[in-house]
């Protein structure tokens, strides 16, 4: 009986055996692996960190250059930086600003000759215009060259207040606008 | 075939320790393997990954000093010089208020009007001011600062001509000190002599220096042509030299006594 159930064992031992192997193996290999790519992992971290902290070095006595030279034209650096507030500061005050003496020749050229102003006023760029009129068609004349092309360069939001006649038939009217700038 | 069932056990579990000895050292391995690779190349890996967002953000400031530096190099000191003197007659760095009035009497004199009244409520000379409000003008107590510049409001009241009035429009708008008219006011009056009567309120403009220079990693902002354009007018106007107020005779024995 005993020796049937070691004739019997052979096979099974032999078949254990086996599978172990196969198990050693496959764990050695996976081992290696491992072994390997966490060695390559660690050889481009070092390498990487190696040259980026090179660069760094590099780009920091980069910027300490600039840096000195920067501070050794310090002097230009104030006066483009003052030279440049102020410029742009009267460059923007001045291109918003009206053109008084466009508004007058413009005035002058477009009237009609029957007609002259008394007031003139301009408060917060909103005109008020005060005149006389020999006829409505002076009054009808003036405004409709006030919203001529030429007109609207200089004035927007035309508005007749007023607009009366006297016994003489001479016409008095206000009007009101908004001045346009530059 | 003696062998007894008790010997043969103890071979079979001496082989399975021989066997867990064989597997143990390539799992060691493995665990150690990933522990490193865990607990020490990982951490030094993210440290490397955000050294390189550092060195990408450095290499920018570090472009944009040396673009700063090279600019700064190549600026001509003697020309920079000039413009300043010509940016300090468009806005100068004080109030002004004497060479200002001292301009508007020559624009009055040499168009022809008749400089009936002008008021000027200047404050502390200096322009240090700001924080007296009892000692502040008018118009600066109003708080109207424009573009970062503050202002000096005259208020001027002329008589003249209808052309006298616009020669005078055009002198006055010709000063190179940054100017505007907030309100004007013209009247012909009731009689029929062609006489005008004008009350203009003048905006002069003035800034003061900068304290102190913005952060070094700050740009250099190049002048726009439509600046270079205002410089040179100041400068061809041949106004280089600051408007001075003029020289007068000094001295008197009795401080109360009419001229």
């Amino acid at each position: 009986m005993a020796e049937t159930r070691d004739i019997n064992l052979l096979p099974f031992e032999e078949k254990a055996q086996e599978s172990f192997a196969n198990l050693q193996k496959r764990l050695s290999l996976v081992s290696v692996i491992v072994l390997v790519v966490t060695a390559i992992f660690t050889l481009v971290t070092l390498v990487f960190f190696t040259s980026l902290a090179s660069s760094r070095s590099k780009l920091i006595e980069d910027a300490q250059r600039s840096f000195s030279t920067i501070n050794s034209y310090k002097a230009n650096e104030e006066l483009i930086v003052v030279v440049k507030n102020k410029v742009s500061a009267a460059d923007k005050i001045l291109n918003e600003r009206a053109n008084y003496s466009n508004v007058f020749n413009t005035l002058t050229s477009i009237i009609p000759q029957g007609t002259y102003f008394t007031d003139f006023k301009v408060a917060s760029e909103k005109v008020s215009i005060t005149g006389r009129a020999k006829s409505s068609a002076d009054v009808a004349g003036l405004v409709s060259s006030l919203v001529s092309d030429r007109g609207k360069e200089i004035i927007s939001n035309l508005s007749v207040e007023s607009l009366s006649s006297d016994d003489k038939g001479i016409y008095a009217f206000v009007l009101s606008a908004q001045l346009v700038s530059k | 075939m003696n062998l007894s069932i008790g010997s043969l056990s103890q071979v079979g579990s001496k082989l399975q320790v021989s066997k867990a000895f064989s597997v143990a050292s390539p799992v060691a391995a493995i665990i150690v393997s990933l522990l490193v690779a865990g607990l020490v190349v990982w951490p030094k890996f993210s440290e490397v990954m955000r050294l390189r967002t550092a060195n990408e953000q450095l290499a920018i400031r570090a472009k944009s000093l040396e673009e700063k530096a090279s600019k700064l190099q190549t600026l001509d000191r003697e020309q920079l010089e000039l413009q300043l003197v010509a940016a300090e007659q468009l806005l100068p760095s004080e109030k002004n208020v004497f060479p200002l009035v001292s301009q508007i009497e020559k624009a009055a004199g040499s168009s022809g009007v008749l400089l009936s009244r002008l008021d000027v409520t200047p404050g502390a000379v200096s322009g240090q001011d700001k924080d007296k409000p009892g000692l502040a003008n008018a118009a600066e107590s109003k708080g109207e600062a424009v573009e970062g510049a503050s202002k000096v409001q005259v208020r001027v009241t002329i008589g003249s001509d209808y052309k006298s009035f616009l020669q005078f429009l055009v002198n006055l708008l010709s000063i190179s000190r940054t100017l505007s008219i907030k309100d004007l006011t013209i009247g012909s009056g009731s009689t029929d002599s062609g006489q005008l009567r004008a009350n203009l309120v003048i905006d002069a403009y003035w800034q003061v220096l900068p304290g102190e220079l913005p952060s070094i990693e700050s740009t250099v902002v190049d002048l726009s042509d439509s600046e270079l354009k205002r410089l040179e007018q100041v400068r061809s106007t041949g106004l280089v030299s600051d408007p001075s107020v003029p020289q007068v005779p000094l001295g008197r024995n009795d401080l109360f006594l009419p001229f």
